[in-house]
């Protein structure tokens, strides 16, 4: 096992002192990420603000009084106008509101700009909602019906899930990706250079042809690969709890829950979390040390590596859409990659049970070393060391 | 020491070994001459057990190289001209790493590092890293990484490529000396004037057949020439093979 153990610490040595490897895998996203997190964040926050408190102009066309007064409530600026249509299409209003009929209808390109007309359709709909309650307030006084008949009883809703749960939000969703893109990141800029780095260099030679069994050389890669990959997923990690924190000084309440700002865990699921993660690193560190000692150059190891990584990111999809309806089964759990988001997405709600999370182990366990089988191989295999 | 006995090796349709065979004794410094594509590189490859042969055999000190890679590879030095080194590591981390396969650590390992340094004036490299190092340089601690353990057989294919008139010197000189101390090279290169000055015998490959095995001397008498390089293209000529 020493020498697992010197490669190793020469892979980790010679990319220690690559100062622009490390600022871009250990620098990088410790800074970015708080700003992923906080800045949009605060900015939707700032322009949602801005919108509720700024005076938008609407048209208007034949609009009883009282709605108008609704209107002019929620600083929005009525203008009466005779097209609608072309009022919102020429941009000189926001969007407009007209009576049709027993309709009335909401113009805009809310398709075009989301979020900046959408506030301003929230805040007609809201005067819609007001001036609805006040025409329906009216009629029953008109028969002797106070308000409340309308409600002869409350509806309530209990959300059962773990805290962890309510708090999952968008950062929850998120962090599967996230710990994808670090480990790859990380391990990358490792295994790249552990591989098609020696080829390119002419160094690969010297080393398969010291008395060392390959396998070992396979082995001594993969733990420097997965050094940097938890190097970086660790770094990333803090830039996003960094920006999460900041993020709830900007946010409360039910938007704080959206961007999974109060995401918060057990100890005994942190745990959990970072063994699953660790066997997810070493899953994907071993497959790119296989699939890189194809490659003859940097360049070339890079376009082998883009392919694995959209098949890593296929799985994750279909989770983002389908979780609910794919965690009832549990040979999904045997499914190496899948599995791992399927469990950490269970952690992160704090809704992991044992069984599925030991056959996800198992199974990465054994993806891992089939992936540095199929490594070692490479490194024995003339074919592919002198591939030309 | 080393013995070859009709080694053949194709890739794919290319047969780039028909049939090699020779013998290396101890102490002898074997040049095995051809051209680019001759098959001297795979027959190399073959004896530092990165290759495997389609057949035939191959032994060096009784060991064969098909199944006792890891013996094998333990009493072998080899150095190429494509070789390069790890551009972050220094010249004594690159010594220490490859020490260690061959057992060599603490103050052994000083010593051996020491005698290397001085043998083929590496001092100024073995504190800086490879990327400060000139391209003399960084093939002399190629050489010395392939000579720190003492290897019994070493093993070097066109090794003097891309090197400048001292560092080639210097090359040559140690091959001399390492021949003197009774240790076995098998020196393949295209560059017949080098194998004249540093060979015993010789071995003419071409087109992946062996043409002719013998000392120089035998070589120039067979060929009726008083040139090496002659005597090759005479016995490429009889073989019915023309460059």
């Amino acid at each position: 096992m020493k020498e697992v153990y010197w490669v190793a610490l020469k892979e980790i040595l010679s990319t220690w002192r690559d100062k622009r490897t490390i600022r871009n895998v250990l620098i990088m996203p410790l800074l970015l990420m708080p700003l992923f997190m906080y800045g949009p964040t605060v900015l939707l926050s700032k322009l949602q603000t801005h919108s509720q408190e700024s005076l938008q102009r609407v048209a208007v066309c034949d609009l009883p009084e009282l709605l108008r007064q609704e209107i002019k409530k929620v600083k929005l600026e009525p203008v009466v106008v005779d097209s609608p249509r072309s009022a919102v299409l020429s941009e000189s209003v926001d969007a407009a509101l007209c009576r049709q009929g027993d309709e009335y209808v909401i113009y805009a390109e809310e398709s075009a700009k989301p979020i900046k007309i959408g506030f301003v359709v929230a805040k007609l709909q809201r005067a819609l909602d007001e001036y609805k309650q006040q025409l329906i307030a009216a009629k029953l006084r008109q028969a002797g019906l106070s308000a409340a008949d309308l409600h002869p009883f409350k509806v309530v809703k209990k959300d059962l899930s773990p805290s962890q749960a309510r708090s999952y939000g968008i950062l929850g969703g998120m962090t599967p990706y996230f710990l994808m893109l670090f480990i790859m990141m990380g391990a990358m800029a490792v295994v790249i250079d552990a591989t098609a780095g020696e080829k390119e260099r002419g160094t690969l030679e010297i080393l398969l042809a010291a008395p060392v069994a390959h396998v070992k050389i396979a082995a001594g890669k993969l733990l420097a690969g997965l050094f940097f990959a938890v190097l970086t997923s660790v770094s990333g990690l803090t830039g996003l709890t960094i920006g999460a924190y900041y993020s709830k000084s900007a946010v409360k309440g039910d938007e704080l829950a959206m961007i999974g700002g109060g995401l918060s865990m057990t100890a005994a699921d942190f745990v959990t979390l970072l063994v699953t993660a660790l066997l997810f690193a070493a899953e994907i560190t071993a497959l790119l040390l296989a699939v890189g000692m194809y490659a003859r150059s940097y360049k070339e190891a890079q376009t082998y590596i883009s392919p694995l990584y959209m098949a890593l990111i296929i799985p994750m999809l279909l989770l983002m859409f389908a979780a609910d309806y794919l965690q009832g089964s549990i040979y999904l759990y045997a499914i190496p990659v899948f599995n791992v988001y399927l469990a950490i997405d269970q952690i992160i709600k704090g809704q992991s049970q044992f069984l599925p999370l030991l056959i996800c182990w198992i199974s990465t366990a054994l993806a891992v070393l089939a992936a540095l089988y199929w490594a070692a191989r490479n490194f024995s295999s003339e074919a592919v060391i002198f591939r030309n | 020491m080393v013995e070859l006995e009709g080694l053949a090796k194709a890739y794919g349709k290319t047969k780039a070994l028909r049939g090699v065979s020779f013998k290396v004794a101890d102490g002898e410094v074997f040049g095995l001459l051809g051209p680019n594509g001759a098959g001297k590189t795979t027959t190399l490859r073959i004896l530092s057990t990165l290759v495997k042969a389609d057949s035939g055999s191959a032994r060096v000190n009784g060991l064969d190289v098909g199944t006792q890679p890891l013996a094998v590879r333990r009493i072998l030095g080899i150095v190429n001209g494509g070789m390069g080194l790890y551009e972050r590591l220094t010249g004594r981390e690159i010594l220490t790493f490859f020490a260690r396969f061959y057992g060599l650590q603490g103050e052994e390992l000083d010593r051996r590092i020491a005698w290397a340094s001085e043998t083929l004036k590496i001092d100024a490299a073995l504190d800086r890293q490879v990327r400060h190092m000139s391209s003399g340089m960084i093939q002399k601690v190629i050489v010395a990484r392939a000579i720190l353990h003492k290897p019994p057989l070493l093993l070097l294919d066109e090794a003097t490529r891309g090197l400048d008139v001292f560092a080639r010197r210097s090359l040559l000189d140690l091959v001399m000396r390492y021949r003197d101390e009774g240790k076995t090279v098998i020196y393949s290169t295209h560059v017949i004037p080098e194998a004249e000055e540093v060979c015993n015998r010789v071995g003419f490959l071409y087109q992946g057949r062996i043409l002719f095995v013998g000392s120089i001397s035998e070589a120039k008498k067979r060929y009726q020439t008083d040139s090496l390089e002659r005597a090759f293209i005479k016995a490429a000529e009889a073989a019915g093979v023309r460059p």
